[in-house]
């Protein structure tokens, strides 16, 4: 059987993608919709040995008002180091007296804000898909405490980043949204959060309080972290955070109930500004718990704790008496119930461990051998005897030691099922990345093995059916599937390639190896035609000239050269390069044999010019190849015409410097990249509004100048269709106002 | 015959490497300040004024270039008139072809102009002093199989490496690693100072070296 060559292309590229999302789909991990929702049980009584007396159903919320203030990129240094020191000294000292408790909250990569704002609300760890989605963020439909919160009943208000209304569409009875779309903007984004702060701190009348400010980030973005800018805005927040915080205080007093102040971080900064990627100085953002109900003796220093980011989920459901997310891995903040009776702690803790279990239950299907769930069933034990001598009234030291037996062991619980839980969410799905990479390999190697048949638009490309290649194929499929078979049962974590059905899985593996089947039966054919090609001593007409050898090594170093991020920030600027490169030879070349060559081969001169013409084509990404057609066959016949050969002399030896210019005129037209972005270019100078009568010209002649240069090919009805297009191009472009309409001009006249 | 070609060849490039090295040491003497990055436009000019000057000396007023014309004196005038007309007109064509290739082109214009004076220096001064202000010889010494003595060959070889140098210099200048040299248009002078002593260099040794194989259709 025989293959065109574009079908050929088309199936190469099809299989292709498939291993390209095979790659994919094993090293995102899996979003964790599929999996079946924990059973939302009421809260877990308190374990009692034997007797089943039912204690208080649901613990009480621990505070009456939380206000949660997330800053942007808030590191840890900007409230711990030096600069904390110096610019929030109402923090520092609050962190001294011993009001707050101070962390360092870990964030996983990607530190970007939506993924980082889910980590915090639900307490689970979303992956790397997450910031293809974070432009665009749909609701959250995950368990999450903001969820919790209003179906609690609490009133919940939120200023900030617009990202949340966009997450919590539903959820605020009061909100206002701020865009993080104008990075250069590090005020206003600011005060448009702090304006409301006065009233709704006076009203008595919400539960939570979320803001967050993105100025920091801004700053970040434009000047880094070194900027003065930073110190000013950090000041800035830590008189926000004094307001707030006297104004909970005195309202404390009159409510006798605690409240809650939570400073944190979403992300941290890198020593360039940015965020995203997984540097300590990104991953490392500040946190810190501030509440009257703390009791920490004042100047007892110590460095803050290093905890997850994800605990801060599990830390405000018990903190506002809601049940702690379904999906989070995270365990909560011990400090925060220290000052409460230890039956309450136990309590607390029993309902974190307990929700951790489900969900490694749900997650781990060996979870009978986990580690933590082993200490879970202890710490339950030990819970359960406790709770026995508590209701019996036994000796008060002897319950004591229990209970901080048994504290400490849940606290173990914790750790040991969170880093289970973590560990099992940031696996990579081996197998199937390596039949993608395979798929893809082998894809690549038949593309490279045929493409000495394939140059030529009739080639045919033999497809082999031959018995041996069947038999190769039969083999190769059985021992696939045998190795798949033997994958799949030795794994106990969730294979994707194993969790479809059958027929899908052996549809793969038939693919992979009928690929390798071509691959070899190629190679074979090669090596025999090789072979034969020395044996026949077949003289080789293929010479490197040195423009091929240009457009080779421009080609190998342009993709090296994506290899740094240096160079793709300025990508454009290497291309540009490189394409002046190739004009200038060209050009050298078209000299050479028109001035040169004029004595020996007076047929020279026009075959470069065809040359060049397909080139500058090949450039402009427009297939003008029956230009190159008709070059060729004014080549091929016979006409002397000195005039003629005159003009295409001319023509070759401008048409390089045309592309040139036409090369150098695109490069300021637009400045991209990196660095050299915000220099003014022909396009902005263009579109500014003084300017639109050039505009108007520039696009009525360009318009134009495509009409001449397409008619000539038309016939007289696609020549009307083709005026009517672009017409109706420039009308809608003036519709949109972009450029000025001679109707629109008059009828003002008229009005006037 | 061609061994006392290659010998004296390579006195004179060493003669040019020397100048080279000149001009970033003589001028600190009385100069306060001077450095090559700093101070770069000074130490272009002085460069060009050094390396130009002994390749004047070397090629017209010692002559050991076999003259295949007998000129006369009005002649060799009106051929150096015709000469700086060239030399113009090059420095004229670089610069057109800085800008093409990305220069700015109302802002740095000294530098770019100087820029084009020394990489003319490096390549266009030793072509008119060698092959006189002649088209057809310039096209044909720098196409393939086009060179008929040593001479020619490592002009060759230095031209094509200054242009290399350039060519490689112009890379780093878009990049954010923030040096000092990555300002138009010292990279690129760096680099072709650099190309045209590799190539000054590499000529003696790659034509000794090459010397059987190498065989000129006129001597």
């Amino acid at each position: 059987m025989r293959l065109g060559c574009g079908a050929y292309a088309a199936g190469c590229v099809v299989i292709e993608v498939l291993g390209v999302a095979l790659f994919l789909r094993g090293f995102f991990p899996a979003p964790a919709r599929p999996e079946p929702e924990p059973p939302a049980a009421p809260a877990a009584p308190e374990p009692l040995a034997g007797t089943a007396r039912s204690g208080p159903s649901a613990p009480p919320p621990l505070f009456r008002k939380v206000v949660i203030m997330l800053i942007d990129a808030l590191r840890d240094d900007f409230v711990f180091g030096s600069k904390g020191v110096k610019f929030m000294p109402y923090t520092t000292s609050l962190v001294e007296q011993g009001a707050a408790h101070s962390f360092v909250a870990e964030a996983k990569p990607p530190t970007v804000t939506m993924p980082r704002i889910k980590a915090l609300m639900t307490g689970s760890l979303p992956g790397f898909v997450d910031v293809v989605r974070n432009l665009n963020s749909p609701a959250l439909l995950e368990d999450n405490v903001v969820t919790q919160a209003k179906a609690a009943g609490k009133r919940i208000i939120f200023y900030g980043d617009e990202t949340w209304v966009k997450l919590f569409p539903k959820h605020f009875v009061e909100y206002d949204g701020t865009t993080s779309f104008f990075v250069s903007d590090y005020t206003e984004v600011d005060n448009n959060v702090t304006r409301h702060l006065d009233k709704v701190l006076k009203r008595g009348d919400w539960d939570v309080l979320i803001l967050h400010y993105l100025g920091l980030d801004h700053i970040g973005h434009i000047s880094g972290p070194s900027s003065p800018l930073i110190g000013r805005k950090l000041s800035e927040m830590d008189s926000i955070l004094m307001r707030i915080h006297t104004s909970l205080l005195s309202e404390e007093r009159e409510a006798l109930s605690p409240s809650l102040l939570v400073l944190c971080g979403d992300h941290g900064m890198s020593e360039s500004g940015g965020h995203g990627a997984s540097s300590l100085e990104e991953v490392n953002t500040a946190l810190l718990l501030a509440s009257s109900a703390f009791e920490r003796k004042p100047g007892e220093a110590r460095p803050p704790e290093r905890v997850q980011q994800t605990d801060l989920a599990a830390t405000l459901a018990v903190g506002l008496g809601l049940p702690i997310p379904q999906h989070s891995v995270g365990r909560f903040l011990f400090p925060v119930v220290q000052g409460r009776a230890l039956r309450e702690q136990l309590r607390l803790l029993h309902l974190n461990a307990v929700q951790l279990s489900r969900l490694l239950q749900v997650r781990v299907p060996g979870y009978k051998k986990e580690h933590g769930f082993e200490h879970f069933k202890i710490s339950e034990r030990l819970h359960g005897n406790w709770v026995r001598l508590y209701l019996e009234e036994n000796n008060a030291e002897i319950l004591l030691n229990m209970g901080a037996k048994a504290r400490k062991q849940y606290l173990y619980t914790l750790k040991a099922l969170s880093q289970a839980l973590s560990s099992q969410e940031a696996q990579y799905d081996m197998y199937s990345m390596v039949v993608g990479t395979v798929v893809v390999l082998e894809v690549l190697a038949l593309l490279l093995l045929s493409v000495p048949q394939a140059l030529g638009a009739t080639a045919k490309l033999e497809v082999p059916l031959s018995p041996v290649c069947s038999l190769l194929f039969y083999v190769m499929f059985l021992l696939l599937w045998a190795m798949h078979m033997v994958v799949c049962t030795s794994t106990e974590s969730s294979l994707y390639l194993c969790s479809l059905a059958w027929p899908m899985a052996g549809g793969v593996l038939a693919l992979v190896s009928a690929l390798l089947c071509g691959v070899l039966s190629t190679l074979t054919r090669m090596c025999l035609r090789g072979k034969f090609l020395r044996r026949n001593r077949a003289p080789s007409h293929w010479k490197w000239s040195e423009l091929d050898f240009l457009v080779l090594a421009g080609t190998a170093g342009h993709v090296l050269s994506l290899g740094a991020s240096s160079f793709i920030e300025e990508e454009h600027q290497t291309w540009y390069f490189l394409v002046s490169t190739l004009c200038l030879a060209l050009s050298h070349e078209s000299y050479r044999s028109c001035f040169l060559g004029d004595d020996e081969e007076p047929e020279h001169c026009p075959r470069v010019a065809g040359e060049f013409a397909g080139a500058a084509s090949a450039l402009q990404g427009r297939s003008v190849s029956c230009d190159v057609l008709e070059l060729d066959r004014a080549r091929q016949s016979p006409s002397p015409l000195d005039g003629l050969r005159g003009r295409e002399k001319c023509m070759a030896l401008a048409g390089p410097w045309l592309v040139l210019g036409c090369c150098r005129l695109l490069r300021s037209l637009n400045q991209t990249g990196v660095q050299w972005a915000h220099r003014p270019d022909l396009g902005h100078w263009l579109t500014s509004s003084d300017h639109q009568a050039e505009l108007s010209v520039l696009a009525a002649l360009s318009l134009l100048a495509i009409f001449a240069l397409v008619q000539s090919r038309c016939s007289s009805v696609a020549k009307g269709a083709l005026a009517l297009g672009l017409l109706g191009v420039y009308c809608y472009r003036a519709a949109t106002g972009h450029v000025l309409s001679p109707w629109q001009q008059d009828n003002k006249d008229v009005s006037r | 015959m061609k061994n006392a070609d290659i010998k004296r060849l390579l006195y004179t490039h060493l003669l040019c490497i020397f100048s080279i090295i000149l001009s970033i040491f003589i001028p600190s003497f009385f100069l306060e300040n001077f450095s090559i990055l700093e101070t770069h436009l000074m130490w272009l000019c002085i460069c060009s004024v050094f390396v130009t000057a002994v390749n004047l000396v070397l090629y017209l007023v010692v002559k050991r270039y076999p003259n295949p014309k007998n000129i006369s004196t009005v002649h060799t005038w009106g051929i150096s008139y015709v000469c700086k007309w060239f030399y113009f007109l090059c420095l004229f064509r670089l610069s057109c072809n800085f800008v093409l290739y990305g220069a700015p082109l109302i802002e740095l214009v000294l530098e770019t102009f100087l820029f084009a004076v020394i990489l003319s220096t490096f390549t266009t001064v030793p072509c008119l002093c060698l092959l006189g202000p002649n088209l057809k010889a310039w096209l044909r010494v720098f196409s393939r199989n086009g060179v008929t003595s040593v001479w020619e060959n490592s002009l060759q070889i230095t031209t094509i490496s200054s242009f290399l140098g350039t060519w490689l210099g112009a890379f780093p200048i878009p990049l954010d690693w923030e040096r000092p040299w990555q300002v138009w248009p010292i990279s690129c002078t760096l680099g072709a100072t650099f190309g045209y002593v590799a190539g000054l260099v590499i000529s003696p040794l790659w034509i000794y070296w090459n010397r059987k194989q190498l065989t000129y259709k006129n001597n």
